[in-house]
């Protein structure tokens, strides 16, 4: 007994090793290496050196950092609402039953699961300001074409509308699959107080979906942060860095301009925004989602 | 009177469905249809949405010339990149989880919330010191520095934690009183039942590698070993944005096609694997 006991010490210890010599290799040890590294000013042409926290003051001053966190809070406080009530309504109507509603929950939740530079490529296409489709729709109703993605005023209402389109399928998902959870019982014994259908969503299935609401809240948070792919390949962080983003910022500081300690400032910026703006969204939501509980 | 108003009702919900379908998945039947048309069919106004002229020369140009970028290898690196990736994080994260939801050992609760909460923290935070440190292991511009990587984030461990916590005690009673070693538990009793999320975490691993654009785009340089996202973003500056808008819309479809494909197959497991994704505690 008293070797069996040994061994099963042991053996934990050996179901785990694999997977935390991954972890502590490429997330503890960076995440180390990058709070250290905030603090120190380097480019490849010197040594590092270390300088406090001159990073994180200098960029306050920084015209460029201080346009990407608005930027980046722009799209988020666009984005998240419509990410949250369009997959939301939709879910609700996916989740009627009627003919083809398979064919129209798969066509609708598909483009999600499309890489970025296939989705984007596909949408420079349809928005090409010559002979792309949107033109051509806008041509044929008699309004004039844009050049959506260069000019100032259109083009970050793009990035939000090509994100909607293309990611609103992961949250109808997440929404549908809470809906089908919901117990029918108390919609049966609403409907049969007189409660209308209007009155039923709003005391039974919005108080009920609170946590996934919140769930989701803080997912597209998190992701408005990380938004770079369509920055990227849309606009390049244009016009005029109308479109550059906290992420997009981080990219060329550290991989154009190579000053590796201030990107890792942003870095640490970008998580103390998320985590306050994530506890902030938090808090509101409960107390509005609360009092219908 | 009633089943007449309700068949009313269904009918108007199909159609308002089906038009709604047809209208969000429109711009990638017109990735499709784009594709197919030769360039300057694409250059007519008023456009016409059904091809008039069907050929396959844009895909052919995009897989074969070598022109700029050579998408049919990026195509099968992507996929090589993916399956390891799938494979090395299934194989850490198994018996991880295991021994977090199901044996005893000092600390691990603690270990185990420590790790997840890791989890929230925005992937740009790894960037810069995860580049430094491949740079200095001389990994850069190498098959490793898209593989190992993504195997240390903790969100396998958490999502098969969560499934093992659910396996009733007896079982791991009666294999012990046969004698059964924890690893033959976990291999042969375990991973079986352990089969549906399993296979969502395979699925969400294998779509994320194969849709990351930004960190193959800094880590490799050599066209040859470049995954397929990075590479599509290099044919816009290699092909002509409106007269050639079918030859890279034949590359974008080629990306999509896995994908849709699965998609198509398996919808059942994407949706599950998505949903699990979102189990919020």
């Amino acid at each position: 007994m008293g070797t069996g006991k040994k061994r099963r010490d042991f053996t934990p210890f050996l179901f785990i090793l694999p997977f935390m010599a991954f972890f502590l290799v490429f997330i503890v040890i960076p995440l180390i290496h990058g709070l250290l590294l905030s603090l120190q000013e380097w480019s490849l042409l010197s040594d590092p050196v270390f300088v406090g926290l001159d990073n994180y003051i200098e960029l306050l001053d920084v015209r460029r950092f201080r346009a990407a966190v608005q930027n980046t809070f722009m799209f988020a406080v666009q984005s998240v609402p419509l990410l949250l009530v369009v997959p939301l309504v939709l879910a609700l109507f996916l989740n009627k039953t009627f003919v083809g509603q398979k064919l129209a929950q798969n066509a609708i939740i598909s483009p999600f699961l499309i890489p970025s530079s296939s989705v984007l490529l596909l949408w420079i296409w349809m928005l090409d300001s010559q002979t792309g489709m949107i033109n051509q729709i806008f041509k044929a109703v008699g309004l004039p074409g844009q050049a959506w993605l260069s000019r100032q005023g259109s083009a970050m209402g793009v990035i939000v509308f090509v994100t909607l389109w293309w990611t609103a399928g992961y949250n109808i998902i997440l929404f549908l699959s809470s809906l089908q959870d919901l117990p029918q019982d108390l919609y049966e014994a609403a409907a049969v107080d007189g409660a209308s259908g209007w009155a039923q969503f709003w005391h039974i299935t919005l108080p009920l979906l609170r946590n996934r609401m919140l769930f989701i809240t803080t997912l597209q948070i998190i992701a408005s942060f990380k938004l770079f792919d369509q920055v990227y390949i849309l606009t390049g962080g244009g016009p005029a860095g109308s479109t550059r983003t906290l992420a997009f910022y981080l990219y060329e500081t550290g991989f154009r301009d190579f000053m590796f300690g201030r990107a890792a400032a942003v870095s640490w910026y970008m998580f103390i925004m998320i985590a306050i703006f994530g506890l902030l969204q938090a808090k509101l939501l409960t107390r509005w989602l609360g009092e219908g509980v | 009177m009633i089943g007449a108003a309700k068949r009313r009702q269904k009918i108007v919900l199909s159609i308002v469905g089906l038009l709604l379908g047809l209208v969000w998945f429109f711009p990638i039947l017109w990735m499709f249809f784009s594709s197919l048309q030769p360039n300057s069919e694409l250059l007519i106004y008023p456009p016409r949405i059904l091809p008039r002229v069907i050929t396959l020369e844009n895909f052919r140009t995009i897989l074969f010339s070598t022109r700029g970028v050579n998408v049919g290898r990026s195509f099968l690196n992507s996929v090589f990149y993916a399956s390891l990736v799938t494979l090395g994080v299934l194989v850490t994260a198994t018996p991880a989880a295991y021994a977090f939801a199901r044996m005893e050992f000092r600390g691990r609760d603690v270990i185990f919330w420590l790790i997840v909460a890791t989890l929230i923290l925005p992937v740009q935070m790894f960037i810069v010191p995860v580049y430094l440190l491949l740079d200095r292991l001389g990994l850069l511009n190498t098959i490793w520095s898209i593989i190992l990587p993504p195997i240390g984030p903790a969100f396998g461990v958490f999502l098969l934690r969560q499934f093992m916590l659910t396996i009733p005690d007896e079982l791991e009673d009666a294999a012990k009183i046969d004698g059964c070693s924890p690893l033959r538990f976990l291999v042969q009793i375990v991973v079986p039942l352990m089969r549906p999320p399993l296979a969502s975490l395979a699925i969400l691993t294998f779509l994320g590698i194969w849709n990351d654009l930004l960190w193959p785009m800094l880590v490799i340089t050599d066209s040859k070993l470049l995954p397929l996202q990075p590479a599509l973003t290099r044919i816009r500056g290699e092909y002509h944005g409106t007269f050639e808008a079918g030859t890279i819309m034949a590359g974008a479809f080629v990306a999509a096609i896995p994908v849709l494909v699965i998609f198509s197959l398996a919808s059942r497991y994407i949706v599950r694997a998505v949903s699990t994704s979102g189990i919020s505690r």
